[in-house]
């Protein structure tokens, strides 16, 4: 009985860390390109999980028709607000990083505010595959397994996506070395906004994943970025491997602390167990250092 | 010039200070909003505009104070503003090895770290017996606002003063250049980790001691509101508005601020947050150093013509 | 140059401050021609918003149907109401606004326990009586204040109806949850006592944090109890995730009672077939066969082209009180309608109003128990006003 109940709560908290490293993903693609973390990226994550509620509840739309939908408008989005806004931050590092800081924060809250008026606060969630499979002892609820596989095809393709493409090659050469970047003649200003548009738009997927699983409002935005901030802190900034490591460990935090401690506890694990990283290590338990 | 300056100075505390119990109960809450808004954001100007360590999370001492003053008056039967002293006395007392831990971050984690601090500081509010969890505690009812905005209105004087002696002082240079460069201030000299360490207690002790007053005010502390995030969205918004880093920056950003919101707030609690945000990101864009120096570059500016004219 | 611009400042703030002195004291003028107006803050934004609406919606046709037929002292009326988004500070300035600038003629109270808590204390020392339709939580109203009442029945009481039916039934052991905040505490502040009377054991007992996401652990937790019943003091998207976390989990105790969510007609539409079998509080039900019940639906239909809530029956009915309260007094004295409200007892759409005259504390409402059977929602204790029996067992997972 004791395994058993040790093995279902690590399923789902598996099941859940993979949509936490979706997102975490995105934050880790733009922060990889533009040295900026994006305190705006649960709104979007948000935004898209909402959108994929109303359309649902009003014209029972399949979530992965929503899915592919939210990405290029999020894509669109991303591209716009680093063209109008992120793309004239000052020149020098340690005041881009401010000002990045300060503008994304400004921007999470403009966001909040905007879902506000279009979805209204109400809690939402969507009422699809809410059944579970049973095997052996386990139960396994099918939302999460589907949104644990789609997670893993996305992160799956946007690995492809950097490793064999050109625009891949430029952002990671751009992750890499600026400078080195700049010399071979990549155009940096497009593949920051590309990576920005990219990150934006794996944000919104991975709100389309999340929806199956959680209830969520306008305003709960900033867990999920600091959530997704936490993941990519315990795995190593930059670090797409560490990511899944870091959602993996948030995602079994959760689930266990929520069933041997209380749910309460399980709502701080995230951002106790961040701090405690940063503390001991504040590159990341994986990460490169230099930070 | 100076002895004028002073004067004007001296009217406008004056008004502040004697006007108030002429007024009616909405027009003092507002009054008592304006000002607190101000006072945090000064408070909230010293560590991340002085020292350049950007905090979401100054809130989480603006929220222990206001428990801190609960648990006094509810549980002690202390009166409210002994409970609000040691809200603040609390507030810097963890604020030092909070101090030493949390700035060894920079950047990103630092204010993360911090966000992740008050939302860690609401669920312990959340779970705890001593707190009330997440029904709150309810302090004695019949509570006037008076005494609580003169509470304000003299920590926001004193946060102002601590602000223009930074701006002046020697301590105030060595926390510009560690905000400039740290490896170099400290090359030069600057006792890095304890500088920052006395900006980070002087930015806590603020709120610690502001939060005890509005527990007073609301006669209710609970959790969400307690240690709501948008506080700390409105000391950025108004400080980055007057000018961060400055001297009158939040003053000014804090005055218009809050009546803009005001307006806002009561018919378009959407509009609110949005243009909140918006102008935060639009400033950042347009009036980076916000209002505060462009208004002395163009009173200089006119200065310099007038000069002329004259010769 | 620093000293220039000090003047300036010192002149805006100057200016600013005198603004406030100009928009401070102003007569108030309250001709016999002149509206009565009625002000409220309501919460249209902020986690409870679908409430919000159509609790005003509830306040609206009441005017409006009022207007109709002469209004009140001969006088129209008019609702002025503000959006406090959840948050007690904005509410109590909204009501000093409403009070000292607005200078409304009456108040009624605004939406969550709260909100009400703080608002509590305007109305206090502005010696204006405030019924809150909306609170059932009893202990905003045992801080010794004298001008609120309840308008909606006391929280504590709604676990008895589930527990009586459980206990006919013959169910032993009770999991209790809930979110854990002021009103679902409330809720379930009284169930150990009850337990004890009743025989019943509490095999599990904790609550989980306002905007909870993921109920797994939690359910996964309870299933572990073995309970007989399930009781959750939740509202509509806790309700929602738990009874989708217990299908999960594969967790079907014998009874499910899910507080006020399941009055909420969106749990059907937002659970379809998993809904069925689950019990929660209903204060209110179209069904009800108290004073004005169907004309108030059919009025309430035609207006806004869609049907009420309990929120705003709960509306609805504090203005009855309030205009019936007026008219009694004759006029707008506060002191006097204080007094009226507190020893009034008058028939309503939620059921007969009487308070505590110390307290507030609401003595006449009683509450109900629904159900969900087949898609749609029954009352089903107590049994003087049941459309049917309750359906027993809680049905497995796998036979819908």
């Amino acid at each position: 009985m004791h395994a058993a109940l040790i093995g279902q709560l690590t399923i789902d908290g598996l099941l859940v860390g993979g949509v936490y490293a979706l997102s975490a993903l995105g934050l880790n693609v733009i922060f990889g390109v533009m040295r900026i973390v994006n305190l705006a990226h649960g709104e979007f994550v948000i935004g898209a999980a909402l959108l994929a509620a109303v359309l649902f509840e009003r014209w029972h739309a399949n979530l992965f028709v929503v899915l592919p939908l939210a990405f290029v408008l999020a894509f669109g989005l991303g591209a716009l607000i680093q063209r109008a806004f992120l793309r004239r931050l000052p020149e020098d590092l340690a005041s881009a990083e401010t000002t990045s800081l300060l503008m994304t924060f400004g921007l999470s809250y403009f966001f909040v505010g905007a879902w506000l008026a279009f979805f209204s606060g109400n809690f939402r969630s969507v009422p699809y595959l809410t059944g579970a499979w049973t095997i052996g002892p386990f139960s396994i609820a099918q939302a999460r397994l589907v949104a644990f596989v789609a997670s893993g095809i996305i992160a799956v393709l946007l690995a492809m996506l950097l490793r064999y493409t050109a625009l891949g090659r430029s952002i990671r050469a751009t992750s890499q070395n600026l400078q080195g970047a700049l010399a071979c003649g990549v155009d940096v200003e497009r593949v920051r906004t590309l990576s920005f548009a990219l990150g934006t738009a794996i944000a919104a997927a991975s709100g389309c994943l999340l929806i199956l699983i959680f209830t969520v409002n306008p305003e709960t935005g900033a867990n999920v970025t600091l959530a997704s901030f936490a993941v990519i802190a315990l795995g190593g900034l930059g670090n797409y491997a560490g990511t899944l490591v870091g959602a993996a460990v948030i995602g079994l935090a959760v689930s266990f602390t929520g069933y041997f401690a209380t749910a309460q506890v399980a709502q701080a694990a995230p951002y106790v167990l961040f701090i405690l990283v940063l503390l001991v290590r504040p590159a990341g338990i994986l990460g490169k250092s230099g930070a | 010039m100076r002895g004028r300056a002073l004067i004007a100075f001296i009217i406008v505390v004056t008004i502040l200070a004697l006007v108030p119990p002429f007024l009616n109960g909405y027009a003092r809450s507002l009054l008592y909003i304006t000002v607190l808004y101000v006072a945090l954001a000064y408070a909230w100007n010293v560590i991340s505009g002085y020292a350049g360590y950007l905090s979401f999370g100054q809130v989480t001492f603006f929220g222990l104070g206001a428990y801190t003053t609960a648990i006094s008056v509810v549980r002690g039967h202390l009166p409210w503003w002994e409970g609000a002293l040691l809200g603040g006395l609390i507030s810097a007392a963890l604020a030092v090895p909070l101090g030493y831990l949390m700035l060894r971050l920079r950047g990103a984690f630092f204010a993360l770290g911090m966000l992740g601090l008050a939302q860690t500081l609401q669920v312990v509010a959340n779970s705890w017996q001593l707190t009330g969890g997440g029904a709150g505690l309810f302090l004695p009812p019949g509570s006037n606002a008076l005494p609580v905005y003169y509470w304000t209105l003299v920590i926001g004087l004193l946060t102002f003063a601590a602000t223009l002696f930074i701006d002046r002082s020697a301590f105030g240079l060595r926390l510009q250049a560690l905000r400039e460069d740290e490896q170099v201030a400290s090359t030069l000299g600057v006792h890095v980790t304890t500088t920052k360490v006395w900006a980070f207690v002087i930015s806590a002790i603020v709120p610690g001691l502001l939060g005890g007053g509005y527990a007073w005010y609301l006669t209710y502390v609970e959790p969400v509101s307690a240690f709501a995030t948008r506080f700390d969205l409105q000391a950025v918004a108004m400080t980055i508005l007057g000018g961060i880093g400055t001297v009158w920056g939040p003053l000014i950003g804090g005055v218009l601020m809050s009546q803009v919101s005001e307006m806002l707030a009561a018919q378009y609690p959407q509009a609110y947050l949005m243009s909140f945000g918006g102008l935060v990101v639009v400033l950042l864009v347009f009036l980076p150093r916000g209002i505060a120096p462009a208004v002395s570059a163009a009173l200089a500016r006119r200065r310099a013509r007038g000069a002329q004219g004259h010769q | 140059m620093r000293r220039t611009r000090l003047q300036v400042i010192a002149a805006g703030v100057a200016a600013t401050a005198f603004v406030f002195v100009l928009g401070g004291p102003r007569l108030a003028a309250s001709a016999a021609d002149k509206p009565i107006v009625i002000g409220a803050s309501i919460s249209e934004t902020g986690a409870y918003a679908d409430s919000g609406k159509l609790a005003l919606q509830g306040y609206q046709l009441w005017v409006k149907q009022q207007n109709a037929t002469g209004g009140l002292l001969g006088r129209q009326i008019e609702l002025k109401t503000y959006d406090d988004a959840s948050d007690p500070a904005t509410a109590v300035r909204l009501y000093q606004r409403l009070i000292d600038q607005d200078h409304v003629d009456l108040i009624v109270g605004p939406y969550s326990s709260a909100v009400t808590a703080s608002v509590a204390n305007v109305a206090q020392q502005h010696h204006m009586p405030m019924i809150s339709p909306e609170v059932a939580s009893t202990a905003p109203f045992q801080r010794g204040f004298t001008e609120i009442f309840q308008g909606i029945q006391i929280a504590a009481d709604y676990v008895e109806g589930p527990m009586a039916i459980a206990k006919e039934k013959g169910f032993k052991t009770i999991a209790v949850t809930g979110e854990d905040t002021l009103f679902p505490r409330s809720v379930v502040s009284g169930v150990d006592d009850l337990a004890k009377k009743m025989g019943m054991t509490i095999v599990f007992n904790q609550l989980y944090p306002h905007n909870a996401s993921d109920y797994s652990s939690i359910v996964e937790k309870m299933k572990q109890s073995n309970p007989d019943i399930v009781l959750a003091a939740s509202y509509l998207p806790d309700s929602v995730g738990l009874l989708r976390a217990m299908k999960q989990a594969n967790f079907a105790p014998k009874l499910v009672y899910e507080g006020v969510g399941p009055t909420e007609l969106s749990f059907g539409t937002q659970n379809g077939k998993d809904a069925d079998g689950v019990m929660g509080t209903g204060n209110w039900s179209a069904e009800l066969k108290t004073q004005g019940n169907a004309t108030f639906v059919k009025a309430f239909e035609s207006t806004f082209g869609h049907p009420p809530d309990y929120h705003a029956a709960s509306n609805y009915a504090a203005l009855e009180v309030l205009g019936e309260a007026v008219k009694r007094v004759g006029s707008l004295d506060s002191a006097k309608l204080r007094d009226q409200l507190a020893t009034l007892t008058m028939p309503t759409v939620m059921g007969t109003y009487k308070v505590d005259p110390k307290t507030g504390i609401q003595q006449g409402y009683k509450s109900l128990v629904l159900q969900w059977v087949n898609g749609k929602q029954f009352v089903v204790h107590p049994k003087s006003l049941a459309q049917q029996p309750p359906a027993l067992p809680f049905p497995s997972w796998s036979t819908r």
